[in-house]
């Protein structure tokens, strides 16, 4: 099938404008790249745009063993996987039987949840709620409290709503029964949703940063984010509270908070790319036979 | 009734699993971080918990805030045990709260924001120290009878005390650092006046001082203290005492609206300044050499930053810089001194429901003492520090003090007093002056107090009723209206400065008075005119701050000489 | 015959209520029992008395805060933002994965997905500084150029209309394309046979748009559309906070921003719960409301 003139013009201002758009993102990425290998005085006095000036690695060796960075990039990969699974989990048991229109009572759960996702107690009948289950201080506090994102449920609901019916009916005069017919059938069709709701489960999990600070007691379990964005919010503490702090502590130097920053993201910028294999067209393809 | 079909026996077992994992979570050991407090039998020593600041800054070789070198020094060493919770710095008041809420916070709570403090203090979490002190105090007990200004400052409206505090050096907490190489090549002389300090700024802005041909220098930055030159601009505590009534002192905001304008219609100041949060983009001109007189802060660790690390920067990227301390110009308000570090300082509290408050006393006691603080701040001797020729302690070596001591920051012991380490806690004995640029900054550190004792000794004010932290919270009925003419009045200001013709100042004085009027300003200047009148005596006061600069006077000058 | 299908009905359903009750547990445990808490809107709650026990006040807390012609303007600031970040934050991430999807190299098109979705990792504390330095009067390319050619730099952060302008863009910039990545997941889905079909009835890529794609993500649509209704009075106080300065102020004082401003000096639950209450009560409605126009196109939720 060839190409008309006019959808090829169309196709190649498309580029362009993702291109320009893929720039504008990546901008601020290269700018703290490079300020995250810049030398000290370079940053401080503003000097470093879009590509590092008197390059070193000192802000890399400083955030290394000056702070507890290894430690708490393994906690945000343990929370983060432990919590997508949970969620993973949990939203699937509310998710399936919601999408049958046969489940008892179907649409008023689905009202009560969609409640939840507007009404919240609050932070403090939140935690009251957490302590009395003992879960305070370890990363069941947080994995708990998160297991279902009202939201994300909706959208898989959403997804195996739209699942053909034939196909389900194929199946059950197969002799299918409930079960198998959701780790059969169902789940291999959902890859794309589920691939989605591994990102967005796994983003939510990995930016954690209130919570983790609430929640966790022992600065020990202290994920990554939460140690980045404390630097971070650390500048604008002291003009806050009129420098009331007597401290002898520098705050953070510029660079070391952007070899943070580029370490927070990297793995975010590892992953998505991995999940994209799975958004993959065509997957009802063959599964209706005729 | 249900099939034990494998399926459903599998989905039930998983169920059951899933479950399992919500309620099972009770098993998991988490720190029980409520406090154990209470003898743990005889011939050990008490336990306490206390807080400690978590500024994410510690080396994973050290360990955390809870545990590591000097957690196990105080633990050998004090005759409590103490567990230490981490409070994350930036979230304090979250954090507190929510321990607080649950019944889960500390014995003793280390903070110092008044803004946590005392709504602690009215929803009655909070345990009042006047037996304590009286019974098991000795170190701390002196230290209010020596000084019964800390003693007075801690009692709340019951009468009881319920803060632990220390005392600061009394020392400026904002400066004007001017470059001196520009006032020679225009043959200026050193501003004395708010007016000549205009004048001044005009010339650095529009006479290329930088000498670069092009019109891209500052005559100064709206930085901190700008407005304590027109004798404070900061509503809770804009008044003066007229005969023992509060009157507000308009007349300071008009002054200020006025100078800044001028210098803002003239492009004598950055004209983003109102969107530079955090001072960054004031920094990076002062740094780059573009601005003339640099109001910066100036006290604890920001003395070394400006002096030692910026002045050099400063040096790399406009060779030939230098920097002079400009002592605060008068203005057509009188002669204002700058805003003095909070003196007497409250830095802890006593959680109501601790266990064993002679513990919690004892362990007080212990912090206060020289030699704990001295090993808090500078390490152990023979491992960190050496006496020097001044008999203070002088690093060894740099690099493993930065590792090992780098996260302590005094956030082990913020109960600890100057008074109580004598001339070594001082700011000025940590100079080296066998280091030129250390010694620089001692030199600069010496005339900066001179020209403060002179200015004081010439009867300069303080910049607004009394410090910010000795002033009382504004009462719930009050407060939602108080946060809303702060806001207003703060973005007024604002406004009239940045719109040039279209607002005057005259205008904006008078809008400002009737949005405090509207929101209530004559209940909270009642309420202020209250408790002034109440408490003159004993909260501290500007007499009091001046009183203590007086007395650190003898050692700040042994020290400096 | 009918009590036989309801015998299978009931099978049918025990399996798919074993599944569901840990949910429903889940639900019930975490989040209805911490809505218990809400009372303390009612109260004037302290530590000391507890969240049940503290003294009852009724409506008091919401007197105070709507007698406040502030409180007011708060909401209608946000609302107004809101809508704005709807109307154009909507579309925007719809166009842009529809842009992705026509992508035919798969390296550029997984380079695209992933640079896009990098910003919404940012904190807005940096992301402000750089929007902030961006149209800043002295510091910015964009002033420099429009002083070189116009005399005069433009004050696009001091004036209402350019900062919305701004303010609105550089939201959905940050959250762009993080947004699209659930349109690229419900592309996926249309089946290629109908793009198949319409090309062979002649359709050009304007119209298999239009007619295939589009109604092939339109549950996806629907159901964010919905959602997004939850979200109406929430502006980000980071967004708002790193962004705002006084010039803007009558614009920029938003729900969020207005509780924390009221949590500075300590204490404050009992209203802003009071104004959160607030906040879900009317996105409840506007969702119900909604989800009943939906029911229109039968695309309700519920």
């Amino acid at each position: 099938m060839r190409e008309s003139y006019g959808d090829k013009i169309t196709r190649i201002g498309i580029s362009i404008l993702l291109l320009l758009i893929s720039i504008s993102c990546l901008a601020p990425v290269i700018n703290i790249l490079s300020i995250s290998f810049s030398g000290k005085q370079a940053v401080e006095s503003g000097k470093v745009l879009l590509w590092p000036i008197d390059v070193t690695l000192q802000s890399y060796s400083a955030l290394f063993e000056g702070t507890r960075v290894l430690a708490s990039l393994w906690n945000g990969v343990v929370m983060t996987v432990g919590g997508v699974v949970i969620s993973m989990v949990f939203t699937i048991c509310a998710a399936y039987p919601l999408s049958k229109g046969y489940f008892y009572g179907r649409r008023t759960f689905t009202l009560m949840l969609l409640f939840t996702m507007v009404f919240t107690g609050g932070l403090i009948p939140t935690y009251l709620v957490v302590k009395s289950l003992g879960l305070i201080d370890s990363y069941w506090a947080i994995w708990m409290p998160g297991a279902v994102s009202t939201y994300n449920m909706l959208i898989m609901r959403s997804y195996f709503e739209g699942i053909e019916p034939e196909i389900e009916e194929a199946a059950r005069i197969d002799g299918c029964r409930e079960m198998s017919l959701l780790f059969r059938i169902v789940l291999p069709l959902s890859m794309p949703v589920i691939a989605t709701l591994i990102l967005f489960y796994g983003v939510g999990y990995w930016n954690n940063f209130m919570n983790v600070l609430i929640y966790i007691n022992s600065t020990e379990k202290y994920t990554i984010t939460v140690l980045i964005q404390q630097m971070i919010a650390s500048q604008q503490l002291l003009t806050e509270s009129l420098a009331n702090d007597t401290s002898a502590l520098e705050l953070v130097p510029e660079g070391i908070k952007s070899a943070g920053i580029i370490v927070l993201i990297l793995p975010m910028v590892l992953i998505y790319p991995f999940l994209q294999k799975y958004f993959v067209k065509g997957v009802m393809l063959g599964s209706v036979k005729g | 009734m249900l099939k034990m079909t494998k399926r459903n026996v599998l989905l039930a077992g998983t169920s059951v699993a899933l479950l399992g994992v919500l309620a099972a979570c009770g098993s998991n050991d988490n720190a029980d971080n409520g406090g154990k407090s209470g003898d743990s039998g005889s011939g050990k020593k008490p336990t306490i918990s206390a807080t400690v600041y978590d500024r994410g800054l510690i080396a994973a070789s050290e360990g955390t805030m809870e545990k590591n070198r000097w957690t196990q020094w105080i633990n050998e060493n004090s005759p409590t045990s103490v567990k230490f919770a981490a409070i994350p710095r930036t979230e304090s008041k979250q954090k507190l709260n929510t321990l607080f809420a649950s019944g889960s916070a500390p014995d003793l709570i280390f903070e110092f924001d008044p803004n946590i403090k005392n709504p602690l203090y009215d929803q009655k979490q909070l345990m009042p120290l006047d037996d304590m002190i009286n019974q098991y105090s000795t170190t701390y007990k002196k230290l209010l009878e020596d000084n019964p200004i800390l003693k007075q400052v801690s009692v709340k409206s019951d009468g009881k005390i319920y803060e632990f505090g220390k005392l600061n050096e009394a020392i400026p907490q904002f400066i004007i650092a001017i470059r001196q190489d520009w006032l020679d090549k225009l043959n200026l002389t050193m501003p004395k006046t708010t007016e000549e300090m205009y004048q001044v700024a005009k010339a650095f802005t529009e006479q290329d001082p930088d000498g670069n041909g092009q019109k891209d220098t500052y005559g100064l930055n709206v930085g901190p203290g700008l407005g304590d030159i027109f004798g404070g601009v900061n509503l809770s505590n804009s008044y003066e005492d007229e005969g023992g009534k509060l009157t507000r002192t308009w007349d300071n905001f008009e002054q200020y609206i006025a100078f800044t304008k001028r210098l803002y219609d003239e492009g004598i100041i950055d004209k983003d300044y109102i969107t530079d949060n955090n001072g960054a983009k004031a920094r990076q001109d002062f740094l780059n050499g573009k601005t003339g007189m640099f109001l910066v802060q100036s006290n604890y660790s920001f003395w070394n930053r400006l002096w030692i690390t910026d002045y050099a920067t400063l040096q790399a990227n406009a060779p030939g810089a230098k920097l002079e301390i400009m002592p605060y110009p008068e203005s057509p308000r009188g002669q204002f001194i700058n805003w003095i570090n909070n003196p007497v300082q409250l830095t802890a509290v006593v959680n109501r429901t601790a266990k064993n408050p002679e513990a919690v006393m004892k362990y007080v006691d212990f912090l206060s003492t020289p030699e704990t603080g001295r090993t808090l701040t500078n390490g152990m001797e023979g491992t960190h520090w050496q006496a020097g020729a001044t008999g203070c302690p002088n690093p060894i070596d740099q690099e493993k003090n930065k590792t090992e001591l780098g996260y302590l920051g005094q956030d082990y012991n913020m109960i600890f007093s100057v008074v109580n380490g004598g001339k070594c806690s001082f700011t000025a004995s940590s100079f080296n002056p066998d280091k030129p640029d250390e010694k620089l900054a001692k030199d600069k550190f010496k005339e900066n107090m001179d020209i403060f004792y002179s200015m004081i000794d010439k009867g300069a004010k303080f910049p607004g009723l009394t410090h910010l932290e000795h002033l009382p919270t504004v009462p719930q009925d009050l407060l939602v209206d108080f946060q809303n003419a702060n806001t207003e009045i703060g973005n007024l200001i604002t406004k009239a400065i940045v719109s040039g013709g279209s607002y005057t100042t005259d205008k904006a004085i008078s809008d400002a008075q009737a949005l405090w009027k509207k929101y209530n300003g004559d209940k909270l200047d009642a309420f202020y005119q209250e408790w002034y009148t109440a408490n003159k005596d004993t909260a501290l006061m500007p007499d009091d701050i001046f009183q203590i600069v007086k007395d650190q006077k003898a050692t700040q000058e042994e020290i400096l000489k | 015959m009918k009590s036989a299908s309801k015998k299978a009905l009931f099978k049918k359903n025990v399996p798919l209520m074993l599944m569901f009750a840990p949910a429903l547990a889940y639900y019930l445990i975490f989040r209805y029992l911490p809505i218990g808490g809400l009372v303390i809107s009612f109260e004037n709650y302290n530590f000391f008395d507890g969240v049940f026990h503290s003294p009852w006040v009724g409506f008091k807390n919401f007197e105070m805060l709507f007698s406040n012609d502030k409180t007011i303007r708060i909401i209608w600031n946000t609302l107004w933002l809101s809508v704005l970040n709807l109307v154009v934050g909507f579309p925007v991430p719809i166009v842009l994965a529809l842009m992705i999807n026509s992508v035919r190299r798969s390296w550029y098109k997984r380079f695209v997905q992933t640079v896009v979705y990098l910003p919404h990792f940012f904190s807005w504390v940096i992301v402000g500084g750089m929007v902030i330095t961006l149209f800043s009067m002295e510091s910015s390319f964009l002033n420099h150029w429009i002083e070189d050619k116009y005399g005069e730099p433009y004050p696009f952060l001091y004036k209402t209309l350019s900062w919305v302008t701004i303010f609105v863009g550089s939201g959905v910039w940050k959250e762009m394309g993080f947004s699209t990545i659930i349109y690229l997941a419900a592309l996926t889905s249309i089946s290629p046979a109908l793009y198949e079909a319409a090309a062979l009835d002649g359709a050009s890529k304007w119209k298999q748009t239009w007619h295939v794609t589009l109604p092939g993500i339109r549950g996806t649509i629907i159901l964010v559309l919905i959602l997004s209704m939850g979200r109406v009075l929430e502006v980000g106080f980071d967004q708002i906070y790193n962004l705002r300065n006084a010039m803007v102020s009558d614009i920029s004082e938003v729900i969020s921003t207005y509780i924390y401003t009221l949590g500075i000096q300590g204490g404050q639950f009992s209203l802003t719960t009071a104004l959160g209450l607030f906040e879900s009560v009317v996105a409840f409605i506007l969702i119900l409301g909604a989800n009943l126009i939906a029911k229109k196109f039968n695309n309700n939720l519920f």
